[in-house]
């Protein structure tokens, strides 16, 4: 998900519409700012990572999204 | 429903009638079959796409995937693959029990809680392992790096969990007086105020290649696996003949308390890491199949890929979550017949069962009187 607002432990992180409110206390020492990505999980983010591969994961997940009947 | 996100969840339904749950619920949209991805890949390509995948316990998933992968290709699994496959798990296991220690538990428990030691030792166990994570074989480490992810490990349980030197307060712990002060003491009071008779699932999981054979040829199985009846997964069943364990009636404590004494044992299993069997075992089950297994803080992982020349035919893994959460599974059995006269109780209650078998996905309760 990609950075929306930062507020000191807390930020905000969008992807395709949804917003999650997300912890930031995982990357603590790391200088995250607004635009940056990061894998999420279970309202914390876990690791920053390069836009490049946010795109390679949302590449995978619209794989996954698109092989499910439900969706 | 629109699925943004492919993680999934877990919903869990009880309904009340005469003061008690009388059906149980448990249903999950998580994608099981994510990994159907990594088919008609290199192998190379698909292992380097398991971290992007599965970010819980993500080096369990790369390591076994690793492992599978070798045994389908006829490759040998080498001492120094073993060893440094065996310390990833091994720290992992321990990051993972000291996340639900110092932050999910004192959630649930409304107990107040400072984490910032754990999040500091969580960078610099991560940090150290980075020459071994950074190596795409995971084949070669530093000769020190398990010595010293075991000092720093063990430092933080001394100072921040057991408030005593880890060995002996993996022994002493049982006597820690109620009231102490300290997060561990506080949680296992208020745990042993709430806790419940829970046997669980009491029957031994199989043999892993007998479950790989039947992740193959039933198509539901990855989603809802069972033997005859459904199996439990986790340190409750690894720590089941500790001494301490024994002498306790199963329940929601006694499962915290697995967890605590396994995560005492952890510095010295990481100082061994690949010299004992069973830290990653895997084996193939016919030329092109591969398959392995690791036990991580939830329990059992398992994954299964066939290969043909270099290239994933079929990919399948089954995950701790799936047993325990199964619809007739652990959970199931400690959540039907729980009183509910209080519903705000009970409420909690269930919430510390879920926590004690920690889903790998995030979860909502629903409480319906009948």
């Amino acid at each position: 998900m990609q950075i929306v607002s930062v507020d000191v432990r807390m930020a905000k992180c969008a992807a395709r519409g949804e917003m999650r409110e997300v912890s930031l206390l995982l990357l603590e020492d790391e200088s995250v700012a607004v635009g940056d990505y990061v894998v999420v999980h279970l309202g914390h983010a876990l690791r920053r990572i390069s836009e490049q591969e946010a795109q390679s994961i949302w590449a995978l997940l619209d794989e996954i999204l698109a092989a499910d009947p439900r969706t | 429903m629109s699925m943004i996100f492919p993680e999934g969840r877990l919903s869990i339904e009880l309904k009340l009638k005469h003061g008690a749950v009388r059906e149980v619920s448990i249903e999950s949209s998580r994608r099981v079959d994510a990994c159907r991805v990594l088919q008609g890949r290199s192998v190379q390509e698909a292992l380097s796409m398991i971290p992007m995948l599965y970010s819980v316990c993500g080096k369990a998933q790369i390591v076994t995937g690793a492992a599978a992968c070798r045994q389908a290709m006829g490759a040998p699994v080498t001492n120094p693959a073993r060893r440094t496959w065996g310390l990833l798990v091994h720290v992992e296991m321990a990051l993972e029990h000291l996340w639900c220690f110092h932050l999910d538990w004192p959630r649930i428990l409304g107990i107040k809680s400072d984490p910032d030691a754990y999040f500091q030792l969580r960078k610099q166990l991560e940090s150290g392992l980075m020459p071994v994570t950074g190596n795409p074989g995971l084949e070669e480490m530093p000769d020190e790096l398990p010595e010293e992810c075991a000092d720093t490990l063990e430092r933080h349980l001394r100072e921040q969990v057991f408030g005593t030197d880890v060995l002996s307060g993996s022994s002493q712990w049982e006597f820690l007086p109620a009231g102490a002060g300290s997060l561990l003491s506080e949680m296992m009071l208020r745990l042993s105020e709430n806790d419940e008779p829970w046997d669980g699932c009491r029957m031994p999981m199989p043999q892993a290649a007998e479950i790989a054979r039947r992740l193959a040829s039933e198509e539901d199985f990855a989603r809802h696996p069972a033997w005859g009846e459904p199996r439990e997964t986790g340190a409750q069943t690894r720590m089941n003949s500790h001494a301490m364990i024994r002498k306790m009636k199963a329940g929601i404590l006694s499962r915290f308390a697995a967890r605590m004494l396994e995560l005492a044992a952890l510095p010295e299993k990481i100082r061994g890491s690949g010299k004992s069997d069973g830290e990653v075992s895997s084996h193939a089950l016919e030329l092109g199949i591969g398959v392995a297994w690791v036990e991580t803080s939830r329990g059992m992982l398992l994954h299964r890929v066939e290969v043909e020349k270099d290239t994933v035919r079929r990919y399948q893994i089954l995950a701790p979550t799936e047993w325990n959460f199964h619809p007739r599974g652990a959970l199931f059995q400690g959540l039907t017949g729980l009183p509910a006269r209080d519903e705000r109780l009970l409420r909690s209650k269930a919430e510390m069962m879920v926590m004690a078998l920690d889903p790998c996905i995030g979860y909502e309760l629903r409480i319906k009187k009948q």
